[in-house]
């Protein structure tokens, strides 16, 4: 016994009830991979493979600018077997975006723009800069991945495990740029510390971005 | 029950002042409590409160998709209006005040169809995608798309003299942001089960250029007079092969983009080869 059943009348006399409604209710329709996520979850494998692509787009870009600027020297081979590895990556994220119905990142334009622009500029200042741009920004994307690992673990590790995969695979490779970007003479750049502190920001100011837009 | 008598009178006063959805809720309250001490007394179940709060705020959400939906066949009658729910709500036998749980009237009415027929388009779409994959049978995404344009409008022909009312609603602020995110989806979902898989920005050209085709279609069906709407139908189909021409313009753009690259490097190597700094191999 309740409110609605005290509120309730006999229907209205001269209309019978269900049959003359135009339509009769569709069964719940999902967009998503997984029907049981909840609004949360979803939101927050939205957000990660949504910055992640973006990242993963700058990345590309920057040994694209580092190439073009480098391409014919003594790190030219160094450079395109990192850049290689960020194809993958990038590919694995365009792969991601369909599955999940994510939508790609709106500022897709201006990071592409503002990857190369930082790989080719970092390179304009000699093969130490273009090492110590990869250096800033591998440390920023490895300590990233990191905290999404943390926070894919605390939701779920069992329903996020290829995901977790894919993610701890990519941190191993980013941070194994980051060594290559040590062993070529990265600390002998120019104005080492406050160059790599300048991208090092710019980063997390992007990551910070991307995850919004 | 001489207790329930004296709270429904008691509500019909609180429904003039305090709004219906509060009182409703208010009301669901002062029966739960009613109802769970005399449960208490007998099992003296803790959870008992827990449970007996989510199943009546499933049973309001029940109520209201039932007014809603009668709502829809007074629609023709009496447009996208509050009177349109009094009525629904008359019909299904609650008092007619009970359209105040829907704060913006016709527009929650409204979102409620258009709610309704995206989902319907979507369970078409989906069982058409699935069978293209079995058949392996390949069609253009240009004929997907018009087609499933084709199928939504046809879901607000029986509408058709309502509409204008409709679209004039879209535009009030209450309603504006939820008019664009089902208008997104919507779209989003036509690409999708059309096969489209991009990852760029042309994600969101794709969206809206088909967006203002479906809109500007729409206008044109409000006013059409001709047989089953074969001028809409001929206008969509022209609108269609427009988007297609710009679809190919944009990817002449994409192409200038994707070598921009190229051309900023090589004047970069211009300008260092004028000023004397070109010792590349150090």
């Amino acid at each position: 016994m309740n409110f609605i059943n005290i509120m309730r009348r006999a229907p209205a006399s001269g209309r019978s009830l269900l049959s003359q409604y135009p339509f009769t209710p569709v069964q719940n329709v999902t967009r998503y991979a997984s029907t049981e996520d909840t609004q949360e979850t979803r939101d927050m494998i939205d957000r990660i493979i949504r910055v992640d692509h973006a990242g993963e787009l700058g990345a590309d870009r920057i040994y694209a600018g580092q190439m073009a600027v480098l391409g014919n020297t003594s790190v030219g081979p160094v450079i395109k077997e990192m850049w290689e590895q960020e194809k993958k990556h990038l590919k694995t994220f365009e792969e991601l975006i369909p599955q999940h119905r994510v939508r790609p990142t709106f500022l897709y334009p201006l990071w592409s723009m503002a990857g190369f622009a930082l790989g080719a500029g970092s390179a304009l200042l000699g093969k130490e800069g273009a090492m110590a741009c990869t250096v800033a920004v591998e440390e920023v994307i490895g300590e990233h991945y990191d905290s999404q690992l943390r926070e894919l673990y605390k939701d779920d590790p069992e329903k996020h495990k290829a995901l977790l995969e894919i993610i701890k695979e990519f941190r191993d490779d980013e941070l194994g740029h980051l060594d290559t970007g040590l062993q070529h003479d990265a600390e002998q750049a120019p104005l080492y510390s406050a160059l790599t502190n300048v991208i090092k920001v710019g980063c997390r100011g992007a990551v910070w971005v991307a995850e919004r837009i | 029950m001489a207790c329930s008598v004296t709270i429904g009178k008691l509500s019909l006063f609180h429904l003039a002042r305090v709004g219906v959805r509060s009182c409703l809720v208010s009301q669901i309250r002062l029966m739960c409590t009613t109802t769970e001490g005399r449960n208490n007394s007998s099992n003296g179940n803790s959870t008992h409160e827990e449970k007996e709060h989510i199943y009546q705020d499933h049973e309001e959400e029940e109520v209201e998709e039932r007014i809603l939906r009668a709502g829809l066949s007074f629609v023709p009658e009496y447009g996208w209006t509050k009177k349109s729910l009094a009525e629904a709500a008359i019909l299904e036998g609650y008092p007619s005040v009970l359209h105040g749980m829907f704060p913006r009237g016709g527009g929650d009415l409204l979102h409620y169809f258009v709610r309704h027929c995206n989902k319907e388009l979507v369970v078409k779409l989906c069982r058409e995608a699935k069978e293209r994959e079995e058949t392996s049978e390949k069609k253009n995404t240009t004929e997907i798309l018009q087609d499933a344009i084709e199928t939504r409008l046809r879901m607000i022909t029986p509408y058709i003299d309502t509409w204008p009312q409709a679209m004039a609603l879209t535009a009030l602020p209450e309603n504006i942001t939820e008019h664009f995110k089902n208008l997104g989806l919507l779209m989003d979902d036509m690409w999708f089960y059309a096969g489209d898989r991009s990852t760029t920005f042309s994600w969101y050209t794709k969206r809206a250029s088909l967006a203002v085709v479906y809109k500007s279609a729409e206008l044109s069906l409000v006013q059409d007079q001709s047989f089953d709407f074969e001028d809409t139908w001929a206008f969509l189909d022209r609108r269609l092969e427009d988007a297609a021409t710009f679809g190919h313009f944009g990817m002449m753009l994409g192409e200038f983009t994707r070598n921009f690259g190229v051309n900023v490097t090589a004047a970069f190597e211009i300008s260092r080869n004028m000023a004397g700094l070109n010792s590349r191999n150090r």
